[in-house]
């Protein structure tokens, strides 16, 4: 919303003079159960990057510096460790992300997210995530449907990062929007569903989610360092002590988590089934550990079929898109300024 | 004209018998509910083969709970934390004192207890049939007395899935239909 917002201002007649931004990528964690993800999609994302104007930190570089400070955080990064990253490498901006699924099947399926921190301020400044299955590609008589997982994840990758130039993200670094945010903490979500990842995967989702609707999301390794300072690790639900520790540390005024009970994927073509998730999410105040709001959110993927199978979503990621979404409104709204008046 | 009056009404009464039954319901005759304003539950015990099955029957309690309003329930963590403090090996076998203590540590006037006794998928066929069997319990943590129970059985293989062979309600629905009901009857 944020992202849209912003007037697109170009560096057309001063690209020449101004030093490119620069931005270091950390190894994506990959939920996908499957390796080739990773090679495949490092090599694509490092090509758009540097196609949208982005100086890339060459990798072996920040491989030297997360060895040399032991971070092996890839999806969950703290504040501190970007702080490091970014005296070391003066860099300005950090990615990291997830490849989400990554399934090569008859037809294929992707999905990624990814965030980008701002070094300067410690903070999430942007997000996307994207997925597809060929299936959705198929149109009339399922001529343009994609078999091939390379040309899907093409795809996949190309609409995450369409809007990923440096102007932007430039921009949004001194936005006084994602500065006053409202600070919210996204504790992983609990999983009960056959995929062993689903919790990370609708956390990273939510993450993506959160940051696009405007709030200020604080770093998942922020809120890992802090429970495990505990000598705990928290994942769908939250006691009061690790409550007071997110308000008063890391100055979070929500905290939103909840559990994954359905996380599956279909089977597409004529006989083929649809994917399907049943998820719920709970909104609580960190300083008073109330409940605010709670929410049980499913659909299949046949739930938006119109007439034979159009309509209906075939990727699983995408049914997690808007199922995350529909939590988001239902339990955390738009940007909250005053919970007390909605509740 | 008369077969045909006939057939409805069997079929009628077939849909309505096909509902299933109610719950087995106690509620204490002398307790007034309108005193309980901050509940907690606690984490179902699991007695079906069904892994995982207690922890996830507990958060969709605790959505329902909600969702109904009646009364604040507190976060799930910090349940967990308070009962880790007791060592508590089977939370249906808490005893007098601790139900009053961890009430004054939860601040809660009610606690809610349970266990799933059955989470299971019985293939036929070409079609799957999901049956959920839950019990629950409020105790009033002032005096350690049962205020509430219930107990209750749902099958997703209903009437009309068992006639055409439709696609019977998956685990998910099953459980949130058999919750529906156990709550229904705290909080109607």
């Amino acid at each position: 919303m944020i992202l849209s917002g912003i007037a697109m201002t170009s560096f057309a007649g001063e690209g020449s003079q101004r030093p490119s931004a620069t931005i270091a990528v950390l190894p994506f964690a990959n939920y996908s159960g499957n390796a080739d993800a990773q090679q495949v999609g490092d090599s694509l994302i490092l090509r758009f990057l540097n196609e949208q104007g982005w100086t890339v930190i060459p990798r072996d570089s920040l491989r030297q510096i997360l060895r040399k400070h032991r971070i092996r955080a890839k999806n969950g990064i703290s504040a501190e460790q970007v702080a490091v990253i970014s005296a070391e490498l003066s860099v300005d901006c950090l990615l990291i992300g997830s490849f989400d699924i990554y399934d090569d099947k008859e037809i294929p399926e992707t999905a990624v997210s990814f965030r980008i921190i701002d070094c300067e301020n410690q903070r999430l400044i942007a997000a996307a995530s994207s997925a597809a299955s060929g299936e959705d590609y198929a149109g009339l008589f399922g001529m343009g449907r994609i078999t091939s997982i390379i040309d899907l994840n093409r795809k996949v990758i190309t609409r995450a990062f369409a809007d990923l130039n440096p102007t932007r993200i430039m921009s949004l670094k001194a936005d006084p929007d994602i500065l006053s945010a409202k600070r919210i903490a996204v504790v992983p979500f609990d999983n009960f569903s056959p995929d062993r990842n689903a919790g990370d995967i609708i956390s990273s989702i939510l993450i993506s989610e959160l940051i696009r609707a405007g709030w200020d999301v604080i770093l998942p390794g922020d809120i890992f360092q802090l429970s495990r300072s505990q000598n705990r690790v928290t994942r769908g639900e939250i006691d009061l002590d690790l409550m007071r520790g997110l308000a008063e540390k890391l100055k979070a005024d929500y905290v939103i988590t909840g559990s994954v009970f359905d996380f599956a994927s279909g089977t597409a073509g004529v006989d083929g089934s649809t994917p399907k998730i049943e998820l719920n999410g709970r909104l609580i105040d960190s300083r008073t550990g109330r409940i605010l709001s709670i929410a049980e959110i499913g659909s299949r993927g046949t739930d938006s079929e119109l007439l034979f199978r159009s309509g209906t979503c075939y990727s699983l990621g995408k049914l997690a898109q808007k199922n995350i979404r529909n939590l988001r409104k239902k339990i955390a709204g738009e940007r909250i300024t005053n919970f007390a008046d909605n509740d | 004209m008369r077969y045909a009056k006939a057939i409805f009404c069997v079929l009628l009464i077939m849909a309505v018998g096909g509902c299933g039954v109610k719950p087995t319901v106690f509620l204490h005759p002398d307790y007034n509910f309108r005193f309980l304003e901050r509940v907690a539950v606690v984490p179902f015990e699991n007695l079906s083969t069904d892994q995982g099955a207690g922890a996830r029957i507990t958060q969709v309690i605790i959505t329902e709970l909600f969702s109904s309003r009646a009364f604040d329930i507190v976060e799930p963590g910090e349940t967990s934390r308070v009962l880790e403090s007791y060592s508590i090996i089977r939370t249906s076998a808490l005893t007098k004192e601790q139900i009053i203590s961890i009430g004054k540590q939860l601040n809660v006037q009610g606690l809610i207890l349970g266990t799933v006794t059955e989470s299971s998928s019985q293939r036929s066929g070409s079609s799957t049939s999901n049956t959920v069997t839950i019990m629950a319990r409020m105790i009033e943590t002032e005096t350690g007395s049962t205020i509430w129970s219930a107990s209750h059985s749902v099958n997703g293989r209903g009437f009309w899935s068992s006639i055409f062979g439709t696609d019977s309600k998956s685990q998910s629905e099953v459980t949130r239909k058999c919750v529906k009901r156990v709550i229904g009857t705290l909080i109607d």
